[in-house]
């Protein structure tokens, strides 16, 4: 009985800390990565988790918002930042001057997918599922046409530079873009009416209705504002890895929705926070870091990768049981 | 045929079927009726792309009652590897190897099960997760794509009975005549209650957990049989080639007519959904050919091919909405119908 | 002989039951009574297994037993129509009704024949007119209604428990319902009625078991509870015999706030006009399912009329969508917790300024420490028992969950209040808050237009009263026609005499 009790306890405070359980999680496996090899503690692989990091919460920025809506999740997430991130490369070409060009594409490309995925959810009444995948499919094609295939070109140096420089020879910059985003994104989801009523629309539809929330209009803004986020990100992830090839970055789809879930969203909505994404994808960074370093082979490391995720899951993303 | 016709407006097929119809007629008209319809092209459209359709069809079960599994397709690689491994390096009889691959994604399903429905984690995550652990053991298990099969194994497989029946189609129509069997059993009634409203359905004192746990069962063996179907494609083993099918199907079955939140469809949506994809894919690589020979100077790439057939299948879901509007408002109409002392499917 | 004895269960923080009692004796109809959310229909879903009582015992015949599922209820004899209902809406009415209970042939076929006449037998006998082979989703709400009772039937149980199915039955199908229940006790069976039908629990019932806040307040055969006794046991207090203080607007009706011309909306609501003055409290009254609920979405702007026009404050209100409404000043509180009235994730104070979050542009600041002020004021004001203001909403108890609502509707100051039956399932402590801050709020100039099953209520608050039949105004009482003999009368569509009991 006081075993239950225990557990139940446990289970409670686990509950009540997503956040700060996704960051001890994150932590202790790091633990157990620098006991196993404490090589593995040196100044570029701290670095790297930290970029690595950096950009799994950038794509993940636009996740959480649609996530929050409880429309669903977004799987043109990933076909998105690829294509930025291919436009941009061929534009720049390896020289700067269209730097603020690329800018403009992406972000306006990103609206627009993002525009037709909302229209498809809101208007059209598909599942967001459905048609985020679909999208995601023609997306992805439309990189084919315009590449032929061979993506050229490489990003802008002083895009790159601005993005792999590491302060003080640790931190690296597109660290910073990542603490810019949460902070804009925090404004947005705690001190703006935008937030306030996506949260409330997430709880609950129908009472948000009756609230006098314009939900369509809501849900179509946030896909149109998550597009533009897989725009930019994209782009980011273009000026990070310096060259790209069709569909490099479309991992990012699942790995995004798994952070936010890890970070405590719920994927039926109103609950959820970008530092939780973050710190989710801290966790998933760190833990596959920490296979890596094993020397774990690629399939092993997806075995245990998946377990693990089964695991946290358990442990605080249960449905309700249909007995009460 | 009116009557045929009002059974028709108000089946879960409709949008399928429709969708179907049109489609095929499209392949028909630039295919010409004796080259499509001959028998070494119907066989080899069915035999290529049969394992898409089987794991179609198990999710589509799955999809009824009330849950989705991408790992149907990673699924159908690890009984492409197991089969093919098994044989090949511990020496065992082809059959073993075969029955294990089966039992593998049987057990691989069952997990499945067990997690979404007695741990139950949203269902989403936790077939993703599989996706990752399946995926991960099929690499395990064959590093790299390669083995082989029997002669004998592929040969039948690609054979034509009586000059006009695929081998391939049988396994399919065993599959339809299993699910003709299974729609008149009390299970099929207690899983499309159990896919229409988890919590109405317990309350009507279905063992809702053991119903979907059956459910993952079945949609266990027909993946193992899609992945046997694989091998016997392939003649080979591919540990990375299934992954693509699993979002596809999902599709497939929406542009059947089944519906996403459960509870409603047949498995002959989930067929008419994964030819749908299939003739798309077929029709469009056709109509590029035929271009380029009727306009000198016209070549497209490949990817035109793919972009025009995703861009298809992305409006014909759309499309699906506006079927499904209609169908449903004919069974109402049929019903107001049959409240007024009509008789069934007159109107 | 089938024994509940001391049942306690909790739903989260709040108490659904504390300690409830109930008995039923074979061959004996039993009405189940008491206040909305006094725990009537958690203790039949116990029964029916789909909740897990936290404390207490059940007894068959003596012999203890446990109920782990609904499959262990009904193997036990229960069968239960629930009033939320446990249909099918995509499966025919034939595989509703046959559900969990089907007859097969050799290899586990389904026996069609079979089926289908058992199940033209009971829908005969019920006298519903749909099709066995009509979805449910395509029938009438009545008609479902019916078909849950034949679902339930159907199993041929010991134990049949109707948990307020009569609420949205006409007059005739109750009749029919009744005649049923009659034979069916006749052979024996135990029937356990929930229902706010006082007339229907004289007709038919035996006993009763009277629920007050979860516990059993009052057992045994229903020739020891006239009415008063009844409505005494389920408030805890005698019913005074005050004629209500008449709450008289001072407005007249050329400042209307509110007027509605013939609007229609079938086949729910024909041409009904109403109107409601500023610093008025307007009451509907009715029974459930008369077309209220549906009338006041429309002036909402959450159902589109076919026709009929509405003026508010001298202007035309044409509205596309709710949000519109709550801009031109109306507010829209239902009683509906979880699906109209509380964002059960979010805290307290969310849900408190959720009003205001609606309004205005989106990319506008919110300041943490003005929502904050804003909510800490309204729970003083409006005296919302909680916790800490940063705790989900869904740890507050019924009443104050539905006192939060109110509050969120008042905060953003509408010219006009559009209540749908906002004290349903609230204790009375917190109605009489309620209906105080409603008078309040009315004395500053807010118009409030409420829908009430509770005559009780309308009498206490409002000036005038609208009483609904039908989709249909049968009586709009003002002055001293407002007394409660006239509202019954009315709701039950004007009703012939022999039925008066109803009123008495």
């Amino acid at each position: 009985m006081k075993h239950k009790n225990f557990a139940g306890s446990l289970q409670r405070f686990v509950q009540g800390h997503v956040v700060f359980m996704a960051f001890l999680m994150a932590l202790a496996v790091f633990c157990v990565n620098i006991i196993l090899n404490p090589r593995s503690l040196n100044r570029n692989a701290f670095g790297s988790i930290l970029a690595l990091t950096s950009l799994l919460a950038l794509s993940g920025a636009g996740q959480t918002m649609v996530v929050i809506t409880g429309s669903g999740i977004d799987l043109s997430a990933g076909s998105i930042m690829s294509l930025t991130a291919i436009l941009s490369v061929q534009l720049m070409n390896g020289a700067n001057q269209h730097i603020g060009l690329c800018i403009v594409i992406s972000v306006a490309l990103g609206a627009l997918l993002g525009l037709c995925n909302g229209i498809g959810v809101t208007k059209i009444k598909l599942p967001s599922m459905i048609i985020t995948y679909a999208m995601s499919n023609v997306i992805t094609r439309l990189q084919f046409i315009v590449t032929e295939g061979k993506p050229t070109g490489s990003a802008a140096p002083a895009l790159s530079a601005a993005l792999s420089y590491r302060v003080l020879g640790l931190f690296p910059a597109i660290l910073f873009y990542c603490v810019v985003l949460s902070v804009l994104l925090f404004v947005l989801l705690r001190h703006m009416k935008y937030g306030k009523r996506l949260y409330l629309l997430g709880d609950s539809h129908s009472v948000a209705h009756y609230t006098g929330i314009a939900n369509d209009r809501m849900v179509l803004l946030t896909y149109v504002l998550a597009g533009i986020l897989y725009g930019v990100a994209g782009l980011i992830g273009a000026g990070y890895f310096a060259y790209v090839t069709c569909g490099m970055l479309d991992v990012y789809t699942m790995r995004s929705i798994v952070a936010v879930v890890i970070g405590g969203a719920v994927l039926t909505g109103g609950k959820g926070t970008y530092f939780g994404t973050i710190a989710g994808a801290l966790f998933m960074v760190v833990l596959s870091n920490c296979l890596a370093v094993l020397s774990v082979r690629d399939c092993v490391q997806n075995i245990i990768m998946g377990l693990v995720i089964i695991g946290v899951l358990t442990l605080y993303n249960r449905d309700k049981s249909v007995r009460q | 045929m009116k009557r045929l016709l009002y059974r028709l407006k108000t089946a879960p097929y409709f949008t399928g079927l429709i969708l179907f119809l049109t489609i095929l007629a499209l392949n028909v008209v630039i295919q010409t009726p004796a080259r499509f319809f001959s028998a070494a092209n119907i066989n080899s459209l069915v035999a290529k792309n049969l394992p898409l359709i089987l794991i179609t069809m198990s999710q589509g079960l799955l999809m009824m009652s009330g849950v989705i599994d991408f790992s149907v397709g990673v699924q159908v690689s690890l009984s492409n590897v197991i089969a093919i491994m098994i044989p090949q390096s511990l020496g065992l009889p082809i059959w073993v190897g075969w029955l294990c691959a089966v039992a593998g994604c049987v057990a691989v399903s069952a997990f499945n099960g067990f997690i979404t429905t007695y741990l139950r984690i949203p269902v989403l995550l936790s077939c993703y997760s599989m996706v990752f652990v399946v995926k991960g053991l099929n690499v395990l298990i064959m590093p790299k794509p390669q083995g082989s099969v029997p002669p004998v194994i592929y040969k039948t497989y690609d054979s034509v009975l009586l000059g006009f029946l695929p081998f391939s189609a049988l396994i399919l129509a065993a599959v339809l005549l299993f699910w003709l069997y299974l729609k008149r059993t009390a299970f099929a009634k207690a899983l499309y209650a159990t896919g229409g409203n988890l919590r109405h359905a317990y309350s009507s004192g279905i063992n809702t957990s053991a119903v979907r746990m059956k459910v993952y069962l079945i949609a266990g063996v027909i993946n193992g049989i899609a992945g046997l179907c694989m091998t016997a494609m392939t003649a080979s083993g591919d540990p990375n080639a299934g992954e693509v099918y699993g979002l596809k199907t999902v599709a497939a079955c929406i542009l059947g007519g089944i519906s996403m939140s459960g509870g409603w469809g047949t498995l002959s949506c989930a067929l008419y959904g994964a030819l749908l994809l299939i003739l798309t894919q077929n029709g469009v690589s056709n109509l590029f050919n035929f271009l380029s020979r009727a306009i000198p100077g016209f070549s497209v790439t490949n990817y035109w091919q793919n972009f025009a057939s995703d861009l298809i299948i992305l409006l014909a879901l759309i499309l699906t909405v506006f079927t499904n509007k209609a169908m449903m408002g004919s069974i109402k109409k049929q019903a107001d119908y049959l409240a007024l002392g009509g008789k069934r499917n007159e109107a | 002989m089938f024994e509940m004895r001391s049942i306690v269960k909790h739903f989260g923080s709040v108490k659904a039951l504390n300690g409830a009692c109930l008995s039923v004796k074979p061959g004996e109809i039993r009405a189940l009574l008491g206040s909305n959310g006094s725990g009537k229909s958690t203790i039949v879903k116990i029964m029916g297994g789909i909740v897990r009582a936290n404390a207490g015992e059940l007894l068959m015949d003596g012999v203890p037993i446990r109920i782990e599922s609904a499959a262990d209820s009904r193997s036990f004899g229960f069968a239960v129509a629930y009033q939320e209902l446990s249909l099918l809406p995509q499966m025919s009415v034939i595989d509703n009704i046959m559900l969990g209970h089907e007859y097969t042939r050799r290899g586990g076929l389904l026996d069609e024949k079979r089926r289908r006449e058992s199940v033209r037998g009971l829908l005969e006998r019920l006298e519903i007119k749909c099709s066995p082979d009509a979805l449910v989703q395509n029938i009438s709400p009545s008609e479902q209604s019916m078909v849950e009772v034949a679902k339930a039937l159907s199993r041929e149980p010991k134990f049949l428990l109707l948990d307020e199915v009569t609420a949205s039955l006409h007059h005739d199908e109750v009749e029919s319902l009744f005649r049923v229940l009659r034979e069916e006790k006749a052979k024996g069976v135990s029937i356990l009625i929930v229902t706010h039908r006082m007339n229907e629990i004289y007709q038919v019932c035996d006993s009763a078991t009277i629920f007050r806040n979860g516990a059993t307040a009052a057992e045994g055969p229903m020739s020891r509870f006239p009415l008063n006794e009844v409505i005494y046991h389920m408030t805890g207090t005698r019913v005074k015999e005050e004629a209500a203080a008449a709450p008289r607007s001072t407005a007249k009706g050329q400042d209307a706030l509110l007027r509605v011309e013939h609007l229609t909306m079938k086949p729910k609501v024909s041409d009904i006009s109403l109107h409601v003055d500023k610093g008025e409290i307007v009451g509907i009254g009715g029974l459930e399912g008369q077309g209220q609920a549906e009338y006041m979405k429309a002036i909402f702007g959450d159902l589109t009329p076919d026709a009929g026009e509405m003026w508010f404050e001298g202007r035309q209100l044409r509205l596309k969508d709710t949000s519109q409404a709550v801009k031109r000043g109306i507010s829209y509180i239902s009683g509906d917790r979880t699906k109209e009235s509380v964002f059960s994730l979010r805290t307290i104070e969310e849900n408190l300024t959720a009003g205001d979050a609606a309004l205005g542009g989106v990319w506008s600041w919110v300041s943490a420490k003005k929502i904050r002020k804003m909510a800490g004021d309204a729970v003083e004001r409006y005296q919302i028992k909680i916790g800490a203001i940063t705790d989900s909403a869904s740890s507050l108890s019924g009443g104050n969950q539905q006192k939060l609502a109110i509050a969120r509707g008042i905060a953003v100051g509408p010219k006009l209040l559009l209540l749908n039956d906002p004290t349903k399932g609230v204790d009375i402590n917190s109605r009489n808050e309620i209906h105080k801050i409603l008078r309040d709020s009315s004395a500053e100039g807010m118009g409030v237009l409420l829908v009430s099953s509770d005559t009780e209520e309308l009498l206490g608050i409002c000036s005038r009263i609208y009483v609904f039949y039908e989709g249909r105004v049968v009586a709009e009482l003002s002055g001293d026609q407002r007394t409660e003999e006239n509202i019954v009368r009315a709701m039950i569509g004007g009703a012939p005499e022999g039925r008066e009991e109803a009123g008495t």
